[in-house]
């Protein structure tokens, strides 16, 4: 039976936990892009709105001491391509971003958003993934940091307990510096989600650091530590046994976006050609 | 009922003469010219008022209930929970008084109601609840209890004439006899074949997803009833609304105005027009009642699916000998047309040819005609066996078309064409496409091979009367013209302002039209079929001609000199032979008596003994990347004979328009049934995909024969909506072939789908 439905926007993150720990059917609202058509469809019907927008906090990218960057959970995903720091220190966040949906839509869809939603899809999670991004959490409890690597259990799924808000995400200073690209197949070359995403990152050194991260070919997004250890070892000219890893530790499944075996088989192709870009 | 199946020639209903001589145009000054649309400031600024945002005080918002079920019979509906919903004010079903309306007439019979017992595809209407907002509406929607019984269901069409399939209808599944075609001796033809090639081709199902979606605002006056609806014709549905509510035709007015897009999905009054009346009786308020995105998907018309096989012979020199084409497609849950044969008929010269269309019943959302309906499909299967048979021959695909251009209608008792530019189109597009030169530079790149890819089509209907117009000059110079057709986004109203301004001499801006509203403007049949401009423009040419003969009579009379020797300049009637001899139209005194000179044109026959088609050749480039199977098309050619161009700038949007939607059927486009549901599972904008601007090559180039055929009708314009979009997915099709080496059969073509192909055949790179 339909409901009516509150809506409440408070100006402080402590109350924004507390209202959602008195209410037990309640939603924290963002940009809405994906929590809005979620309702529409039925498949989520909250009967209050917590809309975090008004809270000052949320809305400020940080520079911190040790060159990295913190996205309050309110910056939309427009706001997060095109700042200097991601563009300079963490391109690959900014390439990715740049695929989900339209410039319109990235003005209100939000990183934060993203990740919480826990798509396997998820654009930007494969470069949080490949930036070891941590995710900082308020609850009734208190505050807390997570490794983004823990946050992701299944599609929809994430480690965050009911009621927790995520406040902003840091991207370590020491995760800086990596370059690369972010390859996705589409149905379409605009608006769509991606049939098989894969980012392969490098960072110059010696040896060179390098990042393998998947999207839309598992449970979860992927980050695929044995092509990355193995490519540190041997470098560029490893490019086939790292895609040969990657297929190895993807688990896609068939839907209307394209086949398990067809996004296995793209996983090989993508990483190789991102491998061999950079070597 | 208006005949829908409106591409089928039927016959020319007896008409008054023209009301004015009008010789061929020769050089024109305003028609022709890129003039920007008369409305581009209301449609760009959002001051134009659609069918949708429209509203009136007291208006009532009404929602639809639709059966979740593929097939199902409702064995019991209770509405006494919704009844006592906030804002709900009526509710409809099968059982409420005055809903029992039959619906979906085809060959002399009703197939459903308004609301029927019997569901037969998810979408199927069962309900209707009118409130006092629209939320409060579709609340109540979800508070209507109903125990449905299911049945079994048939999806495909291809598995509808099995022996054990589920009937759809209790008569059977097919939709009348199998259409048959046959001229010459086709084994004979094959026999004397030196080539011959044969192979099946499908396509998917397309939704037509117009941006604005499908709806209706009824009011009653006592029992007048006046609609306010988003469609193509406003006449059709006045037709219709009144045969359902047994209502005299004046008693219903249906103003459209502005509307956004049908592609032929608005052809006809939707079961939400007549719900939406009803509810506004039984409330004696106003209601609204627009589908969502949604219900547009599943329940407001598409291009049926369509399975070809395909069997073309030909001699050695590219001649063909023989050509057998069958067709099975389903107009759904409900009839509608699905036949495809009609260019493997027609559209080459060939004396042995045998066609079968087989239309069959399934339960899925029902078509309607689809920009071209049949033809796209039909340009796939025929398109791409023509570019095989070039492929076995040794020729170049070109030559084998230009080897076969007909100059008689094979189809319609060898008559000659008013015009045919078919060849114009191949040899024209090929020289702009630059397609000798580009196919023999051809080179690979790493993975990426590129293709080139040529198609043709035609399009069988030019338009013909009934159309009136009325065209009146008022006395201070300024004109309001006045026509019954929509303006379906295609520039209806700017080029109607053309043609009048042509003979009048009146700049546009001073020309107004007021348009599509049975109450005040004149009969004229639905916009589609690419006819509104070889049907209305005529029309509106006479009118105006007619004014200008009165008001040319007018100023003989003032001036004193014979009305043949004068002539319109400006603002002034000007006599030829003494140029000191002029009046300023506003002072002719006959205009200022009456205030107002009124001509009324109405459309002639069409010419007898000839048959009036439009060509096009369209031209694909296109980059497959062998290792994903990703398909870019980075270039199209249209070349298109529509005869005159009556404006450069529409043409050309029209003709990109019908490119993209004919990328959309080649290479995205597809609807999705769930075979365990029956549920379609791509109901919505993300899901069904429409071709997005990055999708669309830059590279567009949009060419017109510009043939002069004086014998089309008094405008010279034979029409382009259709043929713009009718072989774009042919050439895109052998384009792809070019760059792989291998076919997809199979529309559309998708990255998955190439890559499997390429793997199966070794070709991966």
């Amino acid at each position: 039976m339909p409901v009516d439905l509150d809506y409440l926007s408070p100006s402080a993150v402590d109350d924004a936990v507390a209202l959602r720990a008195s209410r037990p059917s309640a939603a924290f609202l963002l940009g809405g892009t994906d929590l809005l058509p979620q309702m529409r469809s039925g498949r989520r019907s909250p009967e209050t709105l917590i809309d975090l927008k008004r809270i000052p906090e949320l809305h400020e990218i940080r520079e911190n001491e040790d060159g990295g960057l913190s996205v309050g959970a309110a910056v939309p995903l427009a706001d997060v391509e095109t700042h200097p720091v991601v563009l300079s220190r963490f391109p690959l966040l900014a390439e990715c971003s740049k695929t989900v949906g339209a410039w319109p839509l990235r003005q209100r869809a939000t990183l934060a958003g993203n990740v919480c939603n826990a798509s396997p899809a998820a654009d930007t999670a494969v470069a949080l993934l490949a930036l070891d991004a941590v995710v900082n959490v308020a609850s009734t409890t208190g505050r807390l940091a997570m490794a983004i690597s823990e946050l992701f259990l299944g599609p929809g799924q994430t480690a965050l307990m009911a009621g927790d808000l995520v406040t902003e995400i840091v991207l370590p200073g020491a995760a800086a510096g990596f370059r690369g690209s972010y390859q996705r197949l589409s149905r379409r070359k605009g608006m769509d989600l991606a049939t098989v995403g894969v980012l392969v990152g490098k960072r110059d050194g010696a040896p060179a650091s390098w990042r393998v991260a998947l999207a839309a070919v598992a449970p979860t997004p992927l980050r695929v530590a044995a092509a990355e250890e193995l490519l540190a070892a041997k470098g560029a000219s490893a490019a086939r046994e790292a895609a040969e890893l990657a297929v190895a530790a993807c688990r896609p499944i068939t839907d209307l976006r394209g086949s398990a075996e067809y996004r296995r088989e793209m996983v090989g192709v993508l990483v190789r050609r991102g491998v061999e870009s950079l070597g | 009922m208006t005949d829908l199946l409106y591409w089928l020639q039927g016959p020319v209903p007896e008409t008054e003469p023209p009301t004015a001589e009008m010789p061929p145009w020769g050089e024109t000054k305003v028609v022709g010219k890129p003039v920007p649309r008369v409305d581009a400031y209301e449609r760009v600024s959002g001051s134009a008022v659609y069918p949708l945002d429209f509203a009136l005080p007291d208006m009532l918002h009404a929602a639809i209930l639709r059966s979740p079920h593929a097939h199902a019979r409702v064995k019991a509906i209770d509405t006494s929970a919704a009844e006592k919903m906030p804002g709900v004010r009526a509710i409809l079903t099968a059982f409420s008084p005055g809903a029992d309306v039959p619906w979906y007439r085809s060959r002399g019979r009703f197939y459903s109601k308004l609301f029927d017992e019997r569901v037969r595809h998810e979408g199927d209407e069962v309900a209707a609840v009118a409130a006092e907002t629209r939320a409060q509406a579709f609340d109540a929607l979800k508070a209507i209890r109903v125990e449905y019984e299911e049945f079994a269901f048939v999806l495909d069409p291809r598995e509808s004439l099995a022996p054990d399939a589920p009937l759809v209808h209790d008569g059977g599944n097919r939709y009348g006899e199998p259409a048959r075609y046959e001229r010459g001796d086709l084994a004979a033809g094959f026999a004397a074949a030196d080539a011959v090639v044969e192979a099946t081709y499908s396509t998917a199902c397309e939704i037509h997803a117009p941006m604005e979606v499908h709806g209706s605002v009824a009011k009653w006056d006592g029992n007048r009833l006046t609609i306010w609806d988003s469609t193509q014709g406003v006449f059709v549905v006045q037709q219709m609304v009144a045969g359902a509510l047994k209502l005299p035709l004046a008693n219903v007015r249906v103003i459209g105005h502005y509307m956004g897009g049908g592609f032929g999905s608005k052809l006809e009054a939707g079961k939400y027009t007549v719900i939406a009346a009803l509810l506004a009786k039984t409330t004696a308020r106003p209601v609204k009642l627009f589908l969502t995105r949604e219900e547009v998907f599943l329940n407001a018309g598409n291009r049926p699916a369509n399975t070809m096989k395909v069997k073309i012979g030909a001699k050695k020199d590219g001649a063909l000998t023989a050509i057998e084409f069958s067709s099975i497609g389903s107009g759904g849950a409900y009839p509608n047309g699905a036949d495809t044969s009609f260019l493997a008929t027609d559209l080459y010269t060939c004396p042995n040819v045998a066609a079968v269309d087989e239309n069959v019943a399934i339960n899925a959302g029902r078509a309607r005609a689809m920009r071209a309906p049949g033809f796209p499909q039909g340009a796939w299967a025929l398109e791409q066996a023509m570019d095989e048979l070039a492929l076995k021959l040794g020729m170049d695909p070109v030559a084998l078309r230009l080897a076969n251009v007909p100059k008689v209608s094979q189809r319609r008792g060898n008559l000659p064409y008013t015009s045919t530019g078919l060849a114009e189109c191949l040899r024209d597009g090929a020289k702009a496409f630059g397609w000798e030169t580009t196919r023999a530079a051809k080179k690979d790149d790493g993975p990426i091979r590129k293709g080139y890819g040529v198609a043709a089509g035609m399009w069988g209907y030019g338009g013909g009367p009934p159309a009136r117009v009325v065209v009146k000059l008022f006395a201070d110079g300024s004109v309001n013209v006045n026509a019954g057709a929509a303006d379906i986004g295609t520039g209806t109203k700017t080029v109607m302002a053309q043609t009048v301004a042509e003979e009048l001499g009146v700049p546009l801006e001073k020309i107004r039209i007021e348009h599509a509203d049975t109450g005040t403007t004149q009969y004229s049949g639905p916009s589609g079929g690419s006819k509104t401009v070889p049907s209305d423009m005529p029309a509106a040419r006479a009118a105006a001609v007619e004014v200008r003969t009165k008001l040319l009579a007018g100023a003989a009379e003032e001036l004193k000199v014979p009305a043949a020797e004068l002539k319109l300049e400006g603002a002034d009637v000007v006599s030829t032979k003494d140029p000191a001899k002029k009046l300023a139209v506003t002072e002719v005194p006959a205009l200022q008596r009456n205030q107002v000179i009124v001509g009324v044109g109405t459309r002639g026959p069409n010419v007898e003994g000839k048959v009036i088609s439009m060509f096009a050749a369209h031209f694909a480039e296109v980059e497959v990347n062998v290792r994903t199977g990703e398909v870019s098309v980075t270039k199209l050619v249209a070349a298109q004979d529509s005869a005159r161009v009556m404006n450069r700038l529409t043409f050309e949007c029209q003709v990109q328009g019908g490119l993209v939607m004919g990328l959309g059927l080649g290479r995205t486009e597809e609807r999705v049934l769930d075979r365990q549901t029956g549920k379609m599972v791509n109901a919505n904008w993300h899901d069904y995909k429409i071709p997005t601007a990055l999708d669309v090559p830059v590279a567009q180039e949009v060419l017109s024969a510009e043939l002069v055929d004086t014998e089309c009708n008094t405008a010279g314009a034979k029409g382009v909506g259709e043929p713009a979009t009718i072989p774009t997915a042919a050439a895109i099709a052998n384009a792809v072939r070019d760059a792989v080496g291998l076919r997809v059969h199979d529309s559309p073509i998708t990255p998955p789908k190439l890559a499997a192909l390429l793997a199966a055949a070794g070709k991966k790179g």
